[in-house]
């Protein structure tokens, strides 16, 4: 798939970056080759609880979103996530039209493309409905810009898919560690029209030591059967080693959270990631000389 | 009839049947036997199993020995640092759910023209007691350690086409697991087939390849064949020296890729064991049983100091939501008790999806743990996600409940709002 629109596709994105096309199984390059994974950094408009080291890497910057866009912009990630949690009636209760509004400060801040996320965890029915009203709107207000938007997931995603669809955007599909929901999910989005080159799978992702390992396993029995012919298995598969940032238990170590999350990076591309989203430029450096010693194509 | 179930799971050899002539006993082993070979290093209750797999892929069944991290120490090191290398070795253990998270052995590697300082660095060593790799190409050293280290099983290391003959007899007399190394396939099978002709099984072998590319390519290659095809010319563990890898990628990297892709032993040097942590804790996370997640025993916890007034939480048997759970109390300074139901392990999600989180149960632990005796009050805190429990819960019990946050982090404050702890 494609996220952002470049000004002669009616965006104002300074290039799209292509995000899965997978035809062999991750870092089998004896086989053939894959398109190389693509890069995400996070700002966030609320950090409620702030990983470790942050303000040493970043410092007062993370106050203001659209400051810290423009900070991380000259690392060269291939997109920028911004998250919005700030709108959940259950955090800061910030308007929909509140977070519109930084989502267009964010496209002036930058010409990267962009992936934009509401609620992450939307269980309660008023983080639901806040997601998708949010979620909704920047489909309408953006048209064009073809951003990667979400979550959604299978108890709310209709009106979100249908905005989508409309205006041009690509969906990130969240369910909860699971293959069968991940692909159920898939053909729920394509009922409504949704190809599956345009969804981007998220099946929840575990941290080190706190559930990894069925994040890893669901991704690969996914990218197995895609590759054994599944269509709606064969959608690029996002993997959040940011989740690393925020564990307290690694707060006692001296280590750098970054190393934790740049661990858990590898381990999601081995098991077939195609959009990585991290917190900290050092683990975009290390991810990127990861990435480096192998060889790309195909797609 | 129960032998043989125990045999198809694998939870039993061949051997161990005394029915059996030798030559059956042989043909089912073939049969039966992991497509990995199992190769034991070290002895006396302290050995590390490698190989034994059937799968390459986790969710198709499980793994069944853990990657092992061997520490680098070579003989041009000097006595200070020697000592303090092997002091801090065990600063770098993690008890983590019950299990031991360490280093599991050193590769002593001879770099020095003088043997004797090779000697030193064995004797210094072999006090502290972890299974050994021995890499030299010095046949004559080689012979020297082993006798040392007898009865002692270390890996010998070293071995290629060159040198074979010598270091596969030296390997038989001390009864050793030997390793080697190739810089093609052809050689690795040539040397594979001599040593499986002077009857040996446990062999392990370092994969060609220098980049990181090679060898992630190269595990793969021995790991599909050895299960997908059935070659078990291939089906042996693997071993590589993290450090000797070209690439520019940061060590704690690379080693995190050789781990994920089927390294059976990788060796590191000292300089990476401040990084370790996340390693280790990789591992753990995918050592994990698919089909039996850790659990742990029902009953009654004590986090902090509770006393008869203290909120009384509710929660699950599976390691990971207690460990949680439990973390996160502590670091949020609560003194509760911790009611734990047996659910087999799930977690609170999927014990109340798949119905394992039974109201009874809750009832029957109340009970076994004679709580009513040990709080003053009848109000049982929930987790978020078991909120449709709550009514059965309540009428079965008799006990007051209260529905808590979906994720522990909020424990805390959730606590504090309702006046179940102070301030």
């Amino acid at each position: 798939m494609k996220i952002g629109a470049t000004k002669s596709e009616g965006g104002s994105r300074s290039y799209s970056t292509t995000v899965g096309g997978a035809g062999t199984l991750p870092f089998y390059t004896f086989e053939g080759l894959n398109p190389p994974p693509v890069l995400a950094l996070e700002v966030y408009d609320y950090l409620d609880s702030p990983p470790v080291g942050v303000m040493e890497a970043f410092g007062d910057v993370v106050m203001n979103p659209v400051e810290w866009i423009r900070v991380i912009d000259k690392f060269n990630p291939d997109v920028i996530n911004l998250n919005v949690r700030s709108i959940s009636p259950l955090s800061l209760n910030r308007s929909v039209r509140h977070a519109i509004r930084l989502l267009e400060e964010a496209l002036q801040a930058t010409s990267r493309p962009l992936m934009v996320t509401g609620i992450m965890d939307p269980i309660h029915t008023e983080d639901i409905s806040r997601n998708s009203e949010f979620l909704k709107l920047a489909a309408e207000s953006f048209k064009g810009e073809r951003l990667l938007i979400g979550p959604v997931t299978a108890e709310a995603y209709e009106a979100v898919a249908e905005a989508a669809l409309t205006n041009g955007h690509n969906l990130l599909a969240k369910s909860n560690m699971d293959v069968n929901q991940a692909i159920r999910l898939n053909e729920l989005l394509s009922a409504k029209g949704f190809s599956t080159d345009r969804i981007v799978v998220d099946v929840t992702t575990g941290a080190l030591g706190y559930g990894i390992e069925y994040t890893l396993s669901t991704m690969e029995r996914l990218r197995l059967r895609a590759l054994q012919g599944d269509r709606m298995a064969g959608s690029p598969m996002v993997f959040f080693a940011s989740e690393n940032v925020f564990i307290a238990e690694f707060k006692e170590t001296p280590l750098n959270p970054s190393v934790y999350e740049a661990v858990a990076a590898v381990a999601g591309l081995m098991s077939g990631a195609d959009l990585v989203s991290l917190f900290y430029v050092e683990s975009l450096h290390m991810v990127r000389s990861f990435l480096t010693e192998f060889p790309w194509g195909g797609g | 009839m129960a032998f043989a179930f125990k045999l198809a799971q694998g939870a039993v050899t061949v051997d161990k049947c005394p029915f059996l002539t030798d030559e059956a006993k042989r043909a089912l082993m073939g049969l039966t036997a992991p497509p990995v070979a199992v190769v034991s290093i070290g002895h006396g209750g302290r050995e590390v199993k490698l190989g034994g797999e059937r799968v390459s892929f986790r969710h198709e069944d499980k793994f069944y020995n853990e990657p092992a991290i061997a520490v680098e120490l070579n003989d041009l090191i000097d006595v200070d640092a020697l000592e303090t290398a092997l002091k801090t070795l065990k600063e770098y253990e993690v008890e983590r759910m019950g299990q031991t998270l360490k280093i599991n052995m050193l590769a002593l590697r001879n770099l020095s023209s003088e043997d004797d300082a090779f000697i030193r660095l064995v004797e210094a060593v072999k006090a502290v007691e972890y299974p050994l790799i021995i890499s030299t190409e010095n046949p004559t050293l080689a012979n020297r350690t082993l006798d040392i280290l007898k009865g002692e099983r270390p890996l010998l290391h070293g071995a290629s086409l060159r040198n074979i003959t010598i270091m596969a007899m030296l390997a038989k007399r001390f009864n050793c697991p030997i390793s080697i190394k190739a810089s093609d396939w052809r050689e690795l099978i040539s040397c594979i087939d001599r040593l499986k002709g002077l009857g040996f099984s446990e062999i392990v072998l370092q994969p060609p390849g220098d980049t990181l590319k090679q060898l992630v390519e190269n595990l793969t290659i021995i790991r599909r064949l050895a299960i997908d095809k059935k070659f078990s010319k291939l089906g042996y563990p693997t071993i590589v020296f993290s450090s000797d890898v070209k690439s520019n990628v940061p060590e704690h990297l690379t080693v995190s890729a050789l781990l994920v892709r089927y390294a059976s032993i990788i060796v590191v040097k000292p300089e990476v064991l401040p990084l370790i942590r996340p390693v280790m804790l990789l591992r753990q996370s995918i050592m994990m049983d698919p089909r039996a997640p850790i659990s742990i025993k029902s009953g009654l916890y004590r986090i902090g100091k509770p006393s008869e007034n203290s909120p009384v939480l509710l929660t699950t048997n599976y390691a990971l939501t207690f460990h949680i759970l439990r973390n996160d109390l502590e670091n949020q300074n609560v003194d509760c008790h911790l009611l734990v139901v047996d659910t087999g392990g799930l977690s609170v999600a999927c014990s109340v999806a798949g119905n394992k989180l039974k109201p009874d149960s809750v009832r029957q632990m109340i009970e076994e743990t004679d709580l009513e005796a040990k709080v003053v009050h009848r109000t049982l805190v929930i987790p978020g996600r078991a909120a449709k429990l709550a009514g059965e819960i309540e009428d079965i019990t008799g006990w007051r409940v209260l529905i808590g946050p979906f994720n522990s982090k909020d424990i805390g404050d959730f606590l504090r709002k309702h006046n179940l702890i102070g301030r």
